[in-house]
């Protein structure tokens, strides 16, 4: 598990809602990070950082949905909840479009901030997991030579062993010693699991 | 020819007129050459014929009784008294000829002398006489004007069509009736009848205007534009009056229906600018009330926590009532710009004016990415203005000024700037002029307005906007106008465009 | 295993089927979703199944080009059915209808899998234009 400690990142122009939020997640002992721009949050952003977003729409400058774009571009996967002193369904619409995770109109009560606020926070952290487990698949892919990627890959198909020979040009024999390689390396306990973890790391669409 | 002379027989051939003497019998006696012409007889035929024969056969018999009847002592039917008659030509024809007849003086047996005036000709003139008093009666009736002539008393002589149809006059007789006191409206009357003695003493050609109400037979006002001159004889002097009349209640009904609709559009525009802030008024005032809500339930939360932070509830409680104090500031100002429409002229400082709108300005300026500048000139005099007016036509400035600034870039869309690095920056000002006045203006660093569109920028529904209504500089300016002022426009530098209007300054007496 | 369905549950295409043409429109029986049947009426296959299953079954088949929820459904809760709905049609547009202004079932809707929601009244054109565009 992660050592930082989770930070939710509130970026408003406002600055009486800036610091009543602040105060706010304070007094759910939560720790905040509060910045005044989306250009300030852009500058100070760190990927490692776990965490979550609560991020205002309208401001000068960058506007919300800009910096989500920008996040998006950048490959970030923080959770972000907007908030905003003036939305309707149009707005709410493309925020979630954009890959926001919530939206929240102001003002609001707290426990209803909190609450959404503890669910980016414990998204974030499975976001994370699945991460090091795919980054973690990943590195063990790297470790197999491409003869026995070539099992890996035929064999996940469904094929069997004899299949698999016939294909490669090669003996059942040696299929199935790099097969056994495969799975060894690859830490899978099953053909299933095996499968489970190719679609894992699969490109989505 | 027995018992005339010779030299009346002269005195004969030279009238025009045809001369018939005859006898006590009714025999012609003397037939002049006029005679001959007219009936188509050569004297000799008809020297010692019975005047019968230039007769109608009608007459004839008449003529006979007439003569027996004058011989017997009776009443002279025809003497001394000219008619009209009809005769006979020789060739059968019948004409007209007006006869007066006369009995020579002096003549035993009595002689009588006929002159005979041959009336086709005046016949014809009447005829043409009375043609052309049609046709003229033509014309006026077909004129879309009211005509009334009246004589100097105020006598009605002379009514046309239209005049008939405006008063509902109908059958009735309105000839001889007094103009004044029988067509104008009671409340207008004194006014009609200085307007009538003022023509009658006009010296001028000019036609004198005035306008009245008429009352027509059913009641209905109507109100006239009348133009009048006086009838003169020719002596100059004036017999009576003769008024032109056109009829423009319609046209001033529309006029009060217009300045009603631009008063109704005024404030729909006043909507429409208001809903355009809506999105601004809206996220301005949800802010206060976030932060209140948050601080209020943070205090909440931190009070029940073993070692409150006593340092940041006080100070988070004194937020929330700045924060509640913001947020009334916010509801005045909109509700100032909400009021009910009368106009309420007072003195006013315009900076106030000025700042009082100027949060809702400033969120619109974020809205679009800019920055909204104040330059107010310290210790101008006071102006007498509609200070909701006057906030609305900044507003409406102001805004364009934007609009304009993010047209260049691109359509500024929801939530979504478009950057540049520069930023908007829209300057109100306000100056004192040379003399005295206060100057307020709104420039702006957009594109300005291109040539036609300057001409052309405070015409109601011209719009350089894609989604312009148009109406909002045109009621601006009206507001303006109505401040005894003018909304001008000057472009500005380096470049842009700037809206500006001088307000006259109330003279402060020294006391 | 991973046979001719691909990763993403949609259907490939062998080249030549059809293009998708059905509209699916769920919601119990209500004025609302009568309107929504009716603006959609310039579509040439619209079908309002009768049961929740049918709904489902219905959405599962590779002809569908989009769901519309146009009403509450009185047999689930929306985000409930959202969710069923989103795990067998990875890619399947899904509109939800919404009364106007309610954005906190709006969000939670599109956090449930919703493709877009649209509030009706007024945006009748909104929506033909959303389902015109999943046909492509």
């Amino acid at each position: 598990m992660k050592d930082l400690p989770q930070t939710v990142f509130v970026v408003d122009d406002d600055d009486a809602v800036r610091d009543s939020l602040r105060l706010l997640l304070k007094s759910a002992e939560i720790t905040c990070q509060p910045f005044a721009s989306a250009q300030d949050f852009l500058s100070a952003y760190d990927a490692a950082q776990p965490g979550c977003l609560v991020l205002d729409v309208r401001m000068p400058g960058m506007s919300g949905l800009e910096m989500q774009q920008e996040l998006n571009l950048r490959g970030a996967t923080l959770p972000v909840i907007f908030i905003t002193g003036h939305g309707d369904i149009p707005m709410a619409v493309e925020a979630m479009q954009l890959g926001a995770f919530d939206f929240l109109q102001k003002p609001f009560r707290d426990q209803e901030l909190l609450d959404r606020v503890h669910r980016a926070l414990a998204r974030d952290m499975d976001n994370r997991a699945r991460l090091r487990h795919t980054d973690r698949i990943r590195e063990r892919l790297a470790t197999l030579s491409p003869r026995e990627r070539e099992v890996l890959d035929l064999v996940t198909q469904g094929k069997a062993n004899k299949m698999v020979a016939g294909d490669l040009g090669v003996s059942q024999r040696t299929v199935e010693i790099h097969r056994a390689h495969v799975m060894q390396k690859m830490e899978a306990g099953s053909l299933a699991e095996l499968v489970r973890m190719m679609m894992a790391v699969a490109p989505r669409q | 020819m027995g018992g005339v002379s010779t030299d009346v027989l002269a005195l004969l051939e030279a009238t025009l007129d045809a001369v018939v003497i005859m006898d006590d019998r009714g025999r012609i006696s003397a037939f002049n050459r006029s005679a001959e012409e007219m009936f188509g007889y050569r004297a000799a035929d008809a020297l010692g014929r019975n005047v019968n024969m230039l007769m109608t056969s009608a007459d004839r018999g008449a003529h006979d009784d007439h003569l027996r009847r004058y011989l017997g002592g009776g009443e002279p039917h025809i003497l001394g008294k000219g008619r009209d008659v009809r005769v006979r030509h020789r060739d059968g024809s019948e004409f007209s000829v007006f006869l007066s007849v006369g009995r020579i003086p002096n003549t035993e047996p009595p002689q009588f002398v006929g002159y005979l005036h041959d009336t086709s000709l005046r016949r014809k003139a009447l005829a043409t006489l009375e043609r052309e008093r049609q046709l003229n009666r033509l014309y006026l009736d077909l004129a879309q004007v009211m005509l009334v002539a009246t004589d100097r008393a105020g006598t009605i002589q002379l009514v046309n069509q239209r005049a008939v149809r405006v008063l509902k006059l109908g059958d009735g007789d309105i000839m001889g009736r007094n103009w004044i006191d029988s067509c104008v409206a009671p409340d207008d009357r004194p006014v009609a009848r200085n307007a009538f003695r003022a023509l009658l003493m006009n010296s001028s050609d000019e036609p004198l205007t005035c306008d009245y109400h008429v009352r027509a037979s059913d009641g209905e006002d109507r109100f006239i534009t009348w133009r009048g001159v006086a009838l003169r004889d020719t002596d100059e002097v004036a017999t009576g009056v003769l008024l032109s009349g056109e009829d423009v209640t319609d046209q001033r009904r529309a006029e009060s229906e217009a300045h009603r609709a631009l008063e109704r559009m005024n404030s729909v525009s006043r909507l429409a600018t208001m809903g355009e802030m809506a999105a601004g008024i809206s996220h301005e005032l949800n802010q206060p009330l976030a932060a209140i809500a948050n601080y209020a339930q943070a205090c909440a939360r931190l009070l029940r926590l073993p070692a409150p932070d006593m340092p940041e509830i006080s100070g988070a409680l004194e937020q929330v009532s700045g924060q509640a104090l913001r947020a009334g500031e916010i509801i005045r100002r909109i509700r100032s710009l909400v009021r009910n429409e009368d106009v309420r002229r007072e003195l006013q400082d315009i900076n106030e004016l000025i700042r009082d709108v100027h949060a809702l300005l400033a969120s619109d300026a974020r809205v679009h990415d800019g920055r909204l500048e104040l330059d107010l000139t310290p210790a101008l005099p006071r102006v007498t203005v509609d200070g909701v007016q006057i906030q609305q036509v900044l507003m409406n400035l102001v805004h364009n000024a934007f609009e304009a600034q993010a047209g260049e870039l691109g359509r500024v869309e929801r939530g979504r700037e478009v950057r540049n690095g520069a930023g908007f920056e829209v300057r109100i000002a306000t100056r004192p002029t040379e003399g005295g006045d206060v100057e307020v203006s709104v420039s702006d660093l957009g594109p300005g307005l291109a040539g036609d569109a300057e001409q052309r920028i405070f015409e109601p529904f011209f719009t350089t906007k894609p989604t312009g209504t148009g109406l909002g500089l045109a009621i601006s300016r009206s507001i303006i106008k109505a401040h005894d002022a003018r909304l001008g426009y000057r472009a500005n530098q380096p470049r842009g465009a700037c809206f500006f209007f001088v307000l006259p300054a109330h003279l402060e007496t020294t006391q | 295993m991973l046979g001719s369905e691909s990763i993403d549950g949609s259907a490939t295409n062998g080249g030549g089927a059809p293009r998708a043409r059905t509209v699916i429109v769920a919601g119990q029986s209500s004025q609302r979703t009568r309107e929504v049947l009716q603006a959609l009426r310039g579509f040439t296959h619209v079908i309002w199944p009768t049961s929740l299953e049918a709904t489902l079954e219905q959405t599962g088949s590779a002809d569908v080009a989009c769901l519309v929820i146009a009403d509450d459904l009185h047999e689930e809760p929306l985000d409930e059915f959202l969710q069923v709905a989103r795990e067998l049609r990875r890619n399947l547009p899904i509109f939800v209808i919404t009364d106007p202004d309610d954005v906190a079932e709006a969000v939670s809707a599109m956090r449930h899998g919703a493709t877009a929601v649209i509030e009706i009244p007024p945006s009748y054109a909104a929506l033909r234009d959303e389902v015109a565009r999943a046909m492509q």
